[in-house]
């Protein structure tokens, strides 16, 4: 018998007994929940019998019903987000049904008072963590909110987002610092309780950002989404949760009449940044020919300058690749249903157009050499979705749910060669002279280096993908004391890249002009099967015991098909047309099997105690390792409640909490075997396989265990209107997977060794304040500042089997040092002076350090958002802004390296009345070699960036009833990324160069745009 | 809890309820103890060692070895082009920071593209005592011998590109079992010591027999390299004994393909354009891409008014555009015509470089008229691989005297210089040129003004360093955390 048959059986064999548990003495509780101090009714608020598993949610008038409860004194709880908890003793007697309505006060603070957990939904107030929730349903209505992406930035104290420049491309997230070396550190994805890929996807390199998968969900689907930030919080999903989990609800049917609801977005979307100008300085040799100069040939007496040109073919209507794009969408749900089934259903179409553009110059070469203009190279840029949601809950009996999550998506995304690669548009933007006549042949660049934009956006890269996710999430509550869970999901993308340049179209570079097509076939299956039991019994009127237990599978499947070819005839498109075939496969699977068992403890209904272990085995772990366990422990504790608490009045909740809990991370599919690859070659006019050895492997490998522990303080006072949260954290990954770097003469194919070395400890600071200093009905204000610090440091890079430690990691200005911060900077400083008085800083001038050394961080260390909210003329009007500071960290400005270094176009390579500086940056990174240092482009990149502003408009009653059958409307305005304040010589600090990797860097692309959206929702 | 429960009914429900509670608790974690049946997974893409142990498996590793020694003049970057870029027989292209400072002799440890190369040529290297111990253990049906002695032929191959082209002290380190077995720093000439014996060995194999094509083809593979590596012993006498036993029309060749891969020197010169064919760089005066065109290393520059421009339009070279880097010391568009196209072979060992050993030797030796006889041979009657594809050199005039011994040391040289471009020799003969003719420096390496930025850029190096990843190795002493040391970095 399997393994998962015989738990199975077990389960099985445990909770029959129960369900079999003779059920006497029942009575049945009614009521409606209503606003204090008026009749208005609450829908969607939580009622439950205290200790049991009893539960519902109101209807939209307020009502509720509860059957099956034991008869005696029960007590029955509300939760609601925006209104304060509310507890009943309720009489039950047999065969009876006991009215008992409640009234909720609203407060200020909106977080949502129920937290989804691995065990399933609990009391915020219970869980030892701080785990951050987002009312997406609500923030939809205030910002400018168009993607997954969008609700997270700065959002939530200790979650760093960076998203891509492009239209529809991906996001990096990263949760309290980066924990790992060398494995991912993306947090991992639970939508509607199974496992969704929620990472970016990229099969053929455009020097941009890749297309995101977080993107396919539709943000006006989802309800809210928690944010579990460590193993303190997430132990119980176990491997692969170290790096932080993501929890996404989407919305579920609100029993009723169908509410419909209809939604459109139309915006724009601008580049509205700052680009450099190009500088030439004209002049001749010594020996007459005329000639480009520079600041060192001029210091050198090598070049005699002439005049200076600068171009800006950003800026230049003949030159720009820009125009604004468009976003539209449109969006229709309904929502309603009976007690037994609900239903909600939506359809949304989205369309955005990226900013850039062949520019008019272009426009006429193309037009007088007879090429036809493809529209794609027009909008290499675009970006298209189309979703089809289904979510149904049933109710089969009282105690018998059966909510079902359907999704279905379809996205296209096109990007070009928006970046720093060979043909990439900032390769040659960047990089040209600063005239817009210099000539290529006969035509102008039009100010750019060696290739123009209608030559490099013939070069199309296009994603079609299909997904569909589905999850069934039953839940069955056989005795008022046992619920059981189940989750069955299945996550399916199906996605198809296209790279390709026709016959005598794109840059000439190598054989592009004989054409090429490369397309990418993959598939992604993610399954998850996950069975649980709580367990909930009282003891005495002090103690509340939750027992759970259950079981998870999780498979992630994922293979591909490359098809390449080249040399395509004129006409041809497609990779079976090509002269020169090639194929490539993949494959990967990644299986993880894990049991839990997590006990609470309530104490007075104050103290809360849970402690859960859970165990997990994954196909990536070396054979000689077995089962790793995943601990965690952790208190929270009421103060309020308690008598002797002073300041009742004032205070709402004074809680402290602290918890400990380990999580981990799998290594590659692979990493932990040896094996031999295949290769081929030519030999005797015929194409010959053969084997290699590629990797070392490690049959000890086993997770890398992050370790975490939390302590805060959360305080709410005077109705909740002042609330003030802070957190302490400090999490060590201790056998670290490390990358370890196998010396060349071993002669292995991968040049890396994975296996358990290091340790790296992440600690700092996250802190929320939410003040609502004004809270009338006719005018509202509120603040809320949301920050966090972090500390990284690699502690240990290990030792090798001698005993000898692993030397540092060194790349070119990137190093893994022990007792430094992961991936931070390391350079060689330099100091500099104008010794001959000539204004000019020649290499010569320029005196660089012996020793490299740590220049800073490459991550924020420092991350404060702050939002502004005003509610205005009766709160028919609501004004947002948010503004967002990161610091403490530097970004490699590559761009301005290489227009100094190799493009020779910037002002202080170019100009003679260049700051001396910034004319020493430049000189040190033309020193030979081995002393050449690019220490003055690592740059302090600190910012403030006025993220968000919104308008939104309720439309009176009055007005909205004037067309039949309208229930509410609502109008946004709002904009994203409208200013920011920086030192940062650069374009933009937050441009998301080296492909969302760990490391951000601005190299030749394009920073985030600005979009402006007009959102009008309908509701009837 | 009911008011009407008396304590003792509430304790026994609920002792009751938590006893089962518990229970189910661990009979559930007693079931989800074994997994490992429900996470076993098998990747396709991987070939487990376990499936290999066989005739046909022994006969996979030693063509993968060689699949990896052709690489060597093909796709990525090899000593063959890296030498050449850090020497005088190319500049750099292109913009990358790596290119630029081999170029400018004066290399970084972290070099990317060095690293790279450095593990070609272990890769070959560690692959062929690889081979080796599967073709012993699976024996093929016929041909053993050869194959092993093939095997030996590229792992000293890669010991002495080791040795020319790095600093003094580089590892030889080997797998046993697939688990790593460290080497320490072995000085150049042990290195060159140890090549010799791998030959050696190798010939041993094949002297039985010798009867097979490939038994020849092998064994003169060996004789040419051993000359070689005699040359650079400085035994000019085992060098001109060993070379005169092969035959110039003799050529172990490396062929290559679209489908596979395509000639290194094509694709980095004519195709991505980062590298550049040098002209006159350094006090040798090497002009490879002169306009005075040396027939020996073809070039040509398309479009109007173009030097042999028609050879440009018949290979299909069209792009006229400079390259990236900038160089303005040779015209931007130039070509390389030697491999004209993406499947031309190289001939990488073969009669004509057993030919230049014997006439260093003489010369050595004291016999310059029979170094002067051999290279108007070579001049009159060029080996055909020389421009592969059917083409032949012509044009060549016959080399007079120069009288002087320096000028005669130049002329032998110079003329190998030409005849092998590309090929991985122009670096170690440079280190020769100061090592064994007593030369300065300056007198043989590209040094003062670089010609891409036209302002002092040349550094000092004459070796490469051993990369920072050799750093790994815990035999390697690191003259600072995480850079390996070298014995020294003389010529």
């Amino acid at each position: 018998m399997s393994n998962l048959r015989k738990f199975v059986v077990v389960i099985l064999a445990a909770i029959v007994p129960f369900a079999l548990h003779a059920q006497s003495g029942r009575g049945g509780i009614t009521g409606r929940v209503t606003e204090t101090g008026s009749t208005t009714p609450i829908g969607d608020v939580q009622v439950n019998v205290v200790g049991t598993s009893i539960g519902t949610m109101t209807r939209a008038d307020g009502t509720y019903s509860l059957r099956n409860v034991p008869v005696g004194t029960v007590e029955v709880r509300a939760l609601r987000i925006g209104y304060g908890e509310r507890k009943r003793a309720v009489i039950v007697k047999a065969g009876q049904t006991t009215t008992a309505d409640l009234a909720l006060s609203k407060v200020a603070v909106q977080l949502a008072p129920i937290v989804t957990t691995a065990t399933g939904a609990q009391r915020r107030s219970e869980v030892p963590n701080q785990i951050s929730s987002i009312d997406v349903a609500k923030l939809i209505e205030e910002a400018p909110i168009t993607s997954v992406a969008d609700a997270l930035v700065s959002k939530v104290a200790g979650v760093s987002l960076i998203g891509g420049s492009s239209v529809g491309s991906g996001s990096r997230i990263r949760i309290r610092g980066q924990a790992s070396l060398s494995l991912g550190n993306d947090p991992i994805y639970i939508v509607d309780g199974v496992r969704f890929n929620g990472g970016n996807q990229q099969a053929f390199g455009t020097g941009g950002a890749p297309s995101g998968r977080l993107n396919d969900l539709n943000p006006d689907d989802i309800e809210n989404i928690e944010v579990l930030r460590g193993p303190a919080a997430s132990a119980t999903y176990g491997t692969d949760a170290a790096t932080g989990v993501i929890v996404i609800t989407t919305k579920r049917g609100k029993v009723g009449t169908p509410r419909w609801n209809f939604y459109t977005e139309q915006g724009s979307m601008q580049d509205r940044n700052v680009y450099p100008k190009a500088y030439t300085m004209w002049g001749r040799l010594t020996n007459g020919t005329a000639s480009d100069c520079n600041i060192q040939s001029i210091a050198s007496g090598a070049c005699r300058p002439d005049s200076l040109t600068t171009f800006n073919l950003w800026s230049d209507p003949r030159s720009t690749p820009l125009k604004d794009g468009y976003r539209n969408s449109y969006g229709l749900n309904v929502s309603g249903g009976t007690e037994s089934v609900s239903y909600y259903v939506s359809a949304e179409g989205e369309g955005t157009s990226g900013t850039l553009t062949v520019p008019q110059f272009e426009l006429g070469r193309l037009s007088r050499n007879s090429v036809a203009t493809d529209s794609r190279w027009l909008n290499p840029n675009d970006y298209a979705r189309q979703g089809l949601r289904a979510n149904l809950d049933l109710k089969i009996s009282p105690t018998f749910t059966l909510p079902i999550r359907n999704y279905f998506t379809r996205s296209f995304f096109r990007n070009p060669q928006d970046g720093n690669n060979t043909t990439g548009l900032g390769s040659h933007a960047f990089g040209g002279a600063g005239t817009y006549s210099r000539l290529t042949g006969t035509d102008t660049l039009g100010g750019y280096r060696l290739f123009t934009p209608g030559d490099i956006f013939q070069q199309t890269n296009e994603l079609e993908t299909y997904r569909y996710n589905g999850a069934v999430t039953p839940s069955y509550a056989p005795t008022t004391w046992l619920t059981t869970r189940g989750a069955l999901g299945f996550d399916f993308t199906s996605g198809t890249e296209t790279n390709r340049c026709l016959r005598d179209q794109c840059p000439n570079f190598g054989q592009n002009r004989l054409g090429f097509v490369s397309t990418s076939r993959t598939r992604q299956f993610q399954y998850t099967a996950d069975a649980s039991a709580t367990a909930n019994f009282s003891f005495r009127d002090f103690a509340e015991f939750r027992s759970t237990a259950g079981f998870q599978f999780v498979q992630v499947n994922s293979d591909n098909v490359n098809g390449t070819t080249s040399q395509l005839p004129p006409g041809g498109l497609t990779v079976s047309q090509g002269s020169v075939p090639g194929s490539s496969e993949g494959t990967t699977i990644a299986k993880t099997a894990g049991y839990y068992v997590e006990q609470n403890l309530q104490l007075w209904d104050r103290l809360d105690i849970v402690g859960s272990v859970r165990g997990d085995q994954n196909s990536a772990f070396g054979q000689n390792f077995g089962t790793v366990l995943y601990p965690r422990a952790g208190v929270s504790y009421r103060l309020q409640e308690e008598k002797w608490f002073p300041f009742k009045q004032q205070v709402n909740q004074f809680r402290v909490r602290g918890s400990w809990g380990q999580a981990g991370l799998r290594p590659g599919t692979t990493a932990a075997l040896p094996f031999f690859a295949a290769n081929s070659y030519r030999a005797n006019g015929a194409e010959v396989p053969g084997l290699i050895f590629q990797q070392l492997g490690d049959l000890n490998l086993k997770p890398e265990t992050v370790t975490e522990g939390e302590a805060g303080l959360d305080l709410n006072m005077f109705n909740d209107r002042l609330t003030f949260t802070v957190t302490r954290y400090n999490k060590v990954s201790k056998d670290a997977i490390v990358s370890r770097v196998v010396a060349p003469s071993f002669g292995t194919g991968t040049t890396t060794q994975s296996t358990n070395l290091g340790a790296v400890t992440n600690k700092g600071w996250e802190g929320i304040v939410t003040v609502r200093p004004i809270d009338k009905s006719y005018l509202g204000f509120d603040l809320t500042v949301n920050g966090s610090y972090n500390t990284n440091n690699l502690d240990d890079l290990g030792r090798d089997a001698a005993g000898n430690p692993i030397p540092p990691i060194i790349g070119a200005s990137i190093r893994q040092t022990a007792g430094y911060p992961l991936n931070g900077y390391w350079q060689r400083k330099y100091s500099y002076s104008d010794a001959n008085g000539d204004g000019l800083i020649a290499v010569g001038e320029i005196v660089p350090d012996t020793n490299i050394s740590f220049l800073g961080y490459s991550a924020p260390r420092t991350e404060l958002s702050t939002q502004l909210g005003f509610d205005l003329f009766n709160r028919k009007v609501r004004v947002t802004t948010l503004f967002d500071y990161r610091g403490g960290y530097l970004v490699d400005n590559t761009t301005e390296r290489f227009r100094c270094q190799t493009r020779v176009n910037s002002r202080e390579r170019v100009d003679p009345t260049a700051p001396l500086d910034r004319q020493a940056r430049c000189a040190a990174a033309q020193l030979p070699g081995a002393l050449q240092t690019f220490a003055g482009y690592f740059e302090t990149a600190d910012f403030l960036r006025l993220r968000e502003i919104a308008v939104t408009w309720r439309v009176p009653e009055n007005l909205v009833k004037v067309l039949p059958r309208m229930r509410n409307t609502t109008i946004t305005a709002s904009g994203r990324n409208l200013a920011s304040w920086t030192k940062f010589t650069g374009v933009d600090p937050e441009t998301a160069g080296g492909g969302l990797g760990n490391v951000q860097d601005e190299f030749q692309i394009t920073p985030p745009l600005t979009s402006f959206v007009l959102r009008i929702n309908f509701g009837f | 809890m009911t008011t009407s429960m008396t304590s003792s009914t509430f304790l026994s429900r609920t002792a009751s309820r938590a006893a089962r509670a518990c229970g189910l608790l661990t009979l559930i974690t007693l079931s989800g103890c074994k997994l490992d049946g429900i996470v076993k997974a098998t990747d396709p893409d991987i070939i487990d060692p376990a499936f290999i142990q066989s005739v046909s498996g022994a006969e996979g590793i030693r063509l993968g070895t060689l699949g990896r020694f052709n690489a060597n003049t093909t796709g990525g970057e090899s000593m063959l082009l890296y030498g050449g870029l850090m020497g005088d027989e190319f500049t750099t292209g292109d913009t990358f920071t790596q290119r630029i400072e081999t170029d400018q002799r004066s290399l970084t440890p972290e070099n990317a593209n060095l690293t790279t190369a450095y593990r070609g040529i272990h890769l070959v290297r560690v692959g062929a005592i690889q081979a080796r111990d599967a073709l012993r253990k699976f024996p093929q049906p016929t041909g053993n011998e050869w194959r092993l002695a093939e095997m030996y032929f590229a792992e000293a191959y890669m010991i002495d590109i080791l040795a020319e082209h790095f600093c003094n002290g580089q590892p030889l380190s080997t797998l046993e079992n697939f688990q790593e077995t460290p080497s320490p720093r072995i000085p150049t000439d042990s290195l060159y010591l140890i090549a010799q014996a791998k030959i050696d060995s190798g010939s041993a194999l094949l002297l039985p027999a010798l009867t097979t094509a490939n038994d020849v083809r092998v064994r003169n593979a060996l004789l040419v390299l051993k000359a070689r590596i005699a040359i650079n012993q400085g035994n000019f006498t085992l060098a001109s004994t060993v070379a005169s036993s092969v035959a110039t029309t003799y050529a172990w060749e490396q062929e290559h393909s679209l489908t596979t891969r395509t000639p290194g020197v094509w694709s980095f010169v004519n195709n991505q354009r980062r590298y550049i064919i040098s002209n006159n760089e350094g006090p040798l005066n090497m002009g490879f891409a002169n306009a005075v065109q040396d027939p020996r290393v073809p070039t040509c520059q398309p479009g109007t008014g173009g030097f042999n421009a028609a050879a440009c339009t018949t290979a299909g070279f069209t792009t006229t555009r400079p390259f990236d880097s900038g160089n303005t010391a040779v015209p931007n568009s130039r070509y390389i015509l030697t491999w004209d196209t993406d499947s031309r072979n190289v001939a990488l060992v073969n009669g004509m470089q057993a030919r230049l050993y014997e006439v260093e030797a003489l010369n050595r030796l004291g016999n310059f008229a029979g170094a002067l006889a051999v290279m108007n041979t070579l001049r009159a009657t060029p080996p055909t691989y020389v421009l592969p594809g059917g083409r032949t050199v012509t044009g060549l005039t016959p080399l007079v005297d120069p009288v002087s011994a320096d000028a005669r040391r130049d002329l032998i040289f110079r003329e190998k210089g030409f005849w092998l471009f590309g090929t991985g020799h122009r670096f170690g003969d440079l280190r020769r040129m100061m090592r064994q003719y007593g030369m300065t420096q300056n007198q043989v390496w590209p040094n003062g003004t670089w010609q891409i930025s036209r302002v002092p850029g040349y550094s000092t190096d004459v070796t490469f360093p051993t990369p920072a990843a050799e750093a790994n190795n815990r035999l390697i002493p690191q003259s600072t955390p995480g850079i390996p040391a070298c014995i020294d970095r003389n010529a």
